[in-house]
């Protein structure tokens, strides 16, 4: 376990590794998207209230759901760069702040066009969207705070108890819908029997996206803690083979 | 078992989406240009970075070349040194 731990806290390894993942991922994220959005568009049954607006849903739950997680993640990653001075930890915690923004910005813009047609109203002061709206500026907080400290060891130390103290947040914005009476609906109860609400015709391709939606979650942030990697081990042995190697295809 | 009955008569009733064209197809151009930006841009950053390097690889490997051949020559030659160490130092 600590030998494992240890080295996945080696950003050689953690590049090289993630390499060979990377294609399975993907593969995965398209057949999933594949048979998620068809189903979404064409073949889920309208709402009997909400008629086709049903099928923002399958985009606008699983982006906010997933941005809920990447907060935690942040944080976790904060806390490992705090305490043990993981390197790669930090890569990591850097690289999801802005996939963190940007899956916050799309839940916030999906919810809005939802918004829009359902409750006649682009944006409200409600509980929920507001602790979602204070999310994503966290997340820019975030962003900014790591570009203005220069020395790279403050920033990442800055960064993390940001990161750490702002996952207050993510109860507030999971429970708001039970705390508070707010206009943004609690979350649906899902069930296999055919007569129920919401039958599996219905929350089957919601699963499928939001599994989809981690898998794309996934390869961003691999992606780009690839190139945190890169950037930060410039100068080492390792990656001046494969600037050599690759380079001059690029 | 799961109903998978297409919900849509004809392509037009499908672009239409009842009334709500504008808004549910919005929401999947939203989505389309989130997942596409967020696939292409560190993949773009990645290339680009390695262009650099390798730029920087070969520049240096010349740099060391006319070091190494630099104490052959006399004089001249170690000015030439100097201005390519200048030269280096600003990029």
């Amino acid at each position: 376990m600590w030998l494992w731990f240890s080295k996945l806290g080696s950003p050689r390894w953690f590049y090289q590794w993630s390499g060979k993942w990377l294609p399975w991922l993907t593969a995965c994220m398209v057949v999933l998207l594949m048979i998620g959005v068809p189903w979404a568009l064409l073949f889920v049954p309208e709402d009997y209230q909400q008629g086709h607006t049903i099928r923002i849903m399958y985009v606008h739950v699983p982006v906010a759901s997933i941005s809920l997680a990447c907060f935690p993640l942040m944080a976790v990653a904060g806390a490992i760069t705090l305490v043990w001075r993981m390197k790669l930890a930090d890569m990591v915690a850097k690289s999801v702040a802005p996939v963190g923004a940007w899956f916050t910005a799309m839940a916030l813009a999906t919810g809005a066009i939802w918004g829009d047609l359902i409750w006649g109203t682009w944006w409200a002061w409600d509980a929920r969207l507001t602790s979602l709206l204070i999310q994503f500026f966290l997340f820019i907080g975030v962003i900014a705070l790591r570009s203005a400290i220069e020395s790279p060891d403050g920033a990442a130390k800055a960064c993390a108890i940001l990161a750490i103290v702002g996952a207050i947040n993510v109860p507030i914005i999971k429970y708001s819908v039970d705390w508070w009476n707010t206009l943004h609906q609690p979350a649906s109860r899902f069930s296999m029997d055919p007569i129920a609400p919401n039958p599996p015709e219905v929350w089957v391709p919601l699963v499928i996206m939001i599994v989809a939606g981690y898998f794309f979650f996934a390869i961003a942030l691999i992606l780009r803690v690839r190139n945190e990697i890169l950037l930060r081990e410039r100068r080492s042995q390792w990656v001046s083979e494969l600037v050599a190697q690759e380079g001059g295809r690029a | 078992m799961i109903n998978l009955q297409l919900q849509f008569s004809s392509l037009g009733e499908f672009l239409e989406m009842g009334i709500y064209t504008f808004h549910v197809w919005s929401v999947y151009g939203l989505f389309t240009v989130f997942l596409t930006y967020n696939l292409l841009m560190p993949l773009l950053r990645r290339k680009q970075f390695l262009r650099e390097q390798f730029r920087r690889q070969q520049r240096n490997a010349r740099r060391d070349a006319t070091r190494v051949s630099a104490p052959a020559a006399a004089g001249p030659g170690a000015s030439v040194n100097q201005g390519n160490n200048h030269s280096t130092g600003n990029q």
